[in-house]
């Protein structure tokens, strides 16, 4: 095994009416944490809507649905709204597997091209 | 496998639609008596309707049905059938989930000639009573009442029992946890020396699991859907001997004509008897990772031994194998 660790960058932009974090690279058990700090940093900002922005990483495990339910237990005990992109490869197959896109905000639901809000 | 709509287990204290009766009999005449009041109401209600029968009970079925016995499917929704009990609960669950997605309900027959022994018959019993949850499935085994074990067959799986026309609750009932304490997983069968192996240790060594696992895959010629399940299916099962394991395991491949086969070894002991059976409840926000390898695999398999816990993974690589 000589592969180096997996890397995850997150980028935060701002806009008006909501705050998006787009992660991109892979979503494992090993960068979790990253993208847990950067969730946390963001709803310490309060934003009307957080989108998390799946659909550019390269892979996702089930501890990125983790992240995104424990964001939308947040979201909702804060009464804000959270949002998710997850794209139209592996990481939507998991959400639909596993019975979750038609139970959150899904921005590109029908749509790769969506609108932001 | 494939993807299937999700229907989430019941809440907890909410009537759960699942329902698995015994139903014993001593001749034909009594076998009919019983079944027909059931197949009569599931036709006219328009559910789903399978028998997973033997030829003598089936010529018993048509007999009684006349023309309606087109509105029975007869075969069983797990076939076809492999030597974990686990992996046919599971594609029960995968297959009636589907079938009841336009939100019919279903009537499953099953004989226990289907499955074959009684410690595979009992372990299939179990593992169906967690991976039917919330599916609103009546699964009724048949037994025939001149057959030995019927403690085994008749009282430690089944919640209800079918005398006559009427259902009563099975004061012997066990839980699937205290059956398959009882009576484990058992070993997946021997294989011969590994084309391929490698060890990993900590998070950090999870994404060249995903890298080798990725070249396995496309070696063994499955398209980029296959692929991308298999690697993650490998991922979280690699996960969970790093995170909830002794955080270091092996990995093992072999290609078999028709399908590519691998384990994952660890040293540690599993924590539950029914791994990854049970479907993830929507708000749960962990328990996924060996469900999720489930819908992503043809065959997934665990079990706990004196030297640790292994997972045994099947993928078919070629249509009609």
């Amino acid at each position: 095994m000589t592969d180096p660790p997996a890397v995850l960058e997150v980028d935060r932009v701002s806009y008006d009416d909501r705050l998006e974090l787009a992660l991109r690279g892979e979503l494992d058990n090993d960068t979790l944490a990253v993208a847990q700090d950067q969730v946390a940093a963001a709803e310490a900002d309060a934003p009307p809507v957080l989108v998390l922005d799946l659909s550019a990483l390269e892979y996702v495990g089930s501890c990125g649905v983790r992240l995104v339910l424990l964001a939308q237990h947040g979201a909702d005990a804060a009464n804000r709204r959270l949002a998710v992109r997850l794209g139209r490869g592996p990481t939507r197959r998991m959400f639909d597997i596993l019975g979750l896109t038609t139970r959150l905000d899904v921005l590109d639901r029908d749509d790769p091209q969506d609108p932001a809000t | 496998m494939t993807a299937a709509p999700d229907r989430p287990a019941p809440p907890a204290g909410g009537a759960d639609p699942f329902r698995h009766l015994a139903l014993s009999y001593r001749d034909t005449d009594g076998l009919v008596a019983s079944l027909g009041p059931m197949l009569d109401a599931a036709l006219a209600r328009g559910d789903v309707v399978l028998a997973a029968v033997d030829e003598l009970v089936r010529a018993v079925i048509e007999q009684r049905l006349g023309d309606r016995v087109p509105g029975i499917v007869f075969g069983e929704p797990a076939q076809p059938y492999t030597w974990s009990g686990q992996t046919t609960a599971a594609r029960r669950a995968t297959t009636l989930r589907e079938m009841t997605a336009d939100g019919r309900a279903a009537l499953v027959l099953s004989d226990s000639s289907a499955v074959g022994a009684p410690d595979a018959w009992n372990v299939v019993d179990a593992s169906s009573n967690l991976a039917l949850r919330g599916l609103p499935v009546t699964l009724v085994c048949l037994c025939d009442a001149l057959r030995g074990d019927a403690e085994r067959f008749l009282y430690w799986n089944h919640p209800e029992l079918v005398d006559g026309v009427t259902a009563s609750p099975n004061p012997r009932y066990r839980t699937p946890d205290q059956v398959l304490t009882a009576m484990p997983a058992p070993p997946a069968p021997a294989l011969g020396p590994p084309d391929h192996t490698t060890t990993f240790t900590g998070a950090g060594a999870l994404r060249d699991v995903r890298r080798v696992t990725r070249a396995r895959g496309e070696e063994a010629g499955l398209d980029a859907d296959r692929v991308d399940g298999l690697v993650l299916a490998v991922g979280e099962l690699a996960s969970n001997c790093v995170e909830h394991g002794p955080g270091h395991g092996t990995l093992s491949w072999w290609t078999a004509p028709g399908r590519l086969v691998a384990q994952l070894d660890d040293p540690g002991l599993m924590s539950t008897t029914t791994p990854g059976l049970r479907c993830p409840e929507t708000r749960s926000v962990r328990g996924r990772g060996v469900w999720l390898a489930r819908q992503l695999t043809d065959l997934l398999h665990l079990w706990t031994g004196a030297d640790g816990t292994h997972v045994r993974l099947e993928i078919v690589t070629r249509a009609g194998n």
